[in-house]
């Protein structure tokens, strides 16, 4: 019973994004890497062929994710989570959801499904769009080998899987700061803010330990040679997520007035 | 009549030292229409938001259909449909998706949501988009919103705030409908009496966080027939106030109290045997804030 109303408010959440301008970022942001790659090979085979031709698909699919992993998805996290409880502020809604007959565990986790919903079909639709995009350059131009390769499926879900891990805590520390603050600058604003201070600190020694990067790490450590820190960036993943959860959830909760 | 709604010596402050409710006994009959009257500022809406579990209080105090409200929220909230402020709609879905999202939640059938629409009058304005709606018929469609689940008790939170008179009206005769003809209780919150005088049945007077009347709409009448006034302008004021015992000068008039029409006439036969000019006699206007202001008085 109580698995299925969560369910069902879980179908609710998903219902109020319907339109929004989440839906359009995430289809418009997976998409538009892709989309510049496919013009830029056929644009410039003759700079282009020579760069992908050892492997082509590695080649391909590390040349649209190393934007995407570094830049893109963290920023998308940030706007993202906010556009989806924006939904509350904007319609003056929050009320009308905290009186409904939903314990405080169900309107916090049926949230947080939605905003990683969004964050899996942005990793789904840009590693199609990615597929699409190189098919669709080797047949326009015979010259790029793509189309006699095997698509390297499982690396391709490796490194949605490891980039995913590392977006994660950011996701919970955006839905903290969305949840917090009915202003939408300020979350945004500490989002970005949080995400530059870590390009700045990247050559610190303690980087490690710090959650906006972690997506950047995960796409640009070579684990080949330095498999230890697979291992550190995942554990400090998980442990940075289980942590703002815990805080975030307790914080929230614990706030006076609702709505 | 047994009480829908109880609250016992009912405090809340937002900040510590700072009372915004001050001791608040609200007995809210089962089946009546109990306006819930103050000024902008009063404590209305942080009493309503205190029923519906928006604001947490640590203490016990708040008893809603018998049960006390901290430990039963869930299955109170059941039985309660509310509107707060202004109404809280998604404007980017239809007014049936709307309405899509709150059955989901209360896990109704689908054709509930065709009966609500039809008690409020908005079958064909059901695939508009809420952002196209006019605020009279927003306000309806959060009230069917609120009455999706078939509530027993209805909190109303300001409904005809910013409504022409016409969607005053048509709000007030829903209002009436909902209580009449599907038994419900309903706590109708407002800052002006006569917005709601035509429907109420019993009366909760807020001011300054203090609960100052509750009782029956004709208890209510009776204390306001106790506070009528007239304001007097003569050709001497001064004298004028010797003469009519208890007048009191205000605004450059002078005010008296009256108790009926023929005590009003008399005052000015008074005057006018005595040779006074009198330029200016009229009634005051015996609204809630001047009934706040005696009350505050006593």
């Amino acid at each position: 019973m109580i698995m299925k109303r969560f369910f069902l408010n879980t179908k609710t959440e998903f219902l109020k994004s319907k339109g929004t301008a989440a839906v359009w970022l995430t289809i418009l942001a997976a998409l538009f890497i892709p989309v510049i790659y496919a013009m830029v090979c056929l644009e410039r085979p003759d700079v282009m062929v020579k760069k992908i031709n050892s492997d082509p698909w590695m080649a391909f699919l590390r040349m649209n994710w190393k934007n995407v992993a570094a830049v893109i998805l963290p920023l998308y996290c940030v706007l993202m989570t906010s556009l989806i409880i924006q939904i509350e502020y904007r319609n003056n809604t929050w009320k009308q959801v905290y009186t409904l007959p939903r314990k405080f565990a169900d309107v916090f986790f049926s949230k947080f499904i939605v905003i990683h919903s969004f964050l899996i079909g942005f990793i789904l639709l840009f590693s199609s769009a990615i597929i699409i995009s190189g098919l669709s350059v080797a047949r326009l131009n015979p010259a790029y080998h793509l189309l006699s390769k095997d698509i390297p499926w499982m690396m391709l879900l490796i490194i949605a899987s490891r980039i995913y891990l590392g977006l994660f805590a950011i996701t919970i520390v955006q839905y903290w700061l969305s949840l917090r603050f009915k202003n939408f600058v300020v979350s945004l604003g500490i989002g970005m803010g949080l995400w530059i201070t870590g390009i700045v600190l990247m050559d610190w020694d303690k980087i490690v330990y710090y959650p906006y990067m972690y997506s950047t790490f995960m796409f640009f450590t070579d684990f080949d040679k330095n498999p230890e820190t697979l291992v550190q960036l995942s554990l400090c993943s998980i442990i940075s997520s289980v942590l703002f959860l815990t805080l975030s959830f307790r914080d929230i909760y614990l706030l006076p007035e609702r709505g | 009549m047994s009480s829908i709604v109880k609250t016992t010596n009912l405090d809340y402050s937002f900040n510590a030292g700072e009372k915004i409710l001050d001791n608040i006994n609200l007995d809210i009959p089962d089946g009546s229409i109990y306006g819930f009257l103050g000024p902008n500022g009063a404590g209305k809406t942080t009493t309503l938001r205190l029923l519906l579990g928006l604001l947490q209080i640590k203490t016990p105090g708040i008893r809603i259909l018998g049960r006390d409200f901290k430990s039963n929220r869930i299955s109170i909230l059941r039985s309660i449909g509310s509107l707060i402020e202004q109404p809280s709609l998604y404007l980017h879905l239809t007014g049936n998706e709307n309405l899509e999202i709150f059955r989901l939640s209360y896990d109704l059938p689908k054709s509930r949501i065709a009966e609500v629409l039809t008690i409020v009058g908005l079958r064909d304005a059901a695939n508009k988009k809420t952002k196209a709606y006019s605020l009279g018929m927003k306000q309806r469609l959060a009230i069917a919103i609120a009455l999706l689940h078939d509530p027993e008790l209805l909190i109303l939170d300001e409904p005809t705030n910013g409504l022409d008179p016409n969607g005053i009206v048509e709000i007030r005769d829903l209002i009436s409908k909902l209580n009449q003809q599907h038994g419900k209780t309903i706590i109708i919150s407002s800052h002006l009496l006569s917005e709601v005088e035509k429907i109420v049945t019993h009366v909760g007077i807020i001011h300054h966080g203090k609960l100052l009347f509750q009782g029956t709409f004709p208890e209510l009448q009776k204390l306001q027939s106790n506070h009528s006034f007239i304001e007097i302008n003569t050709s001497d004021n001064i004298k004028a106030m010797d003469i009519l015992g208890g007048a009191i000068s205000k605004s450059n008039m002078l005010r008296v109290h009256y108790k009926n029409d023929k005590q009003l006439a008399e005052i000015n036969r008074t005057l006018v045997l005595k040779d006074f000019e009198v330029y200016h006699l009229a009634r005051v206007k015996n609204d809630l804030e001047e009934i706040f202001m005696e009350l505050i008085a006593e």
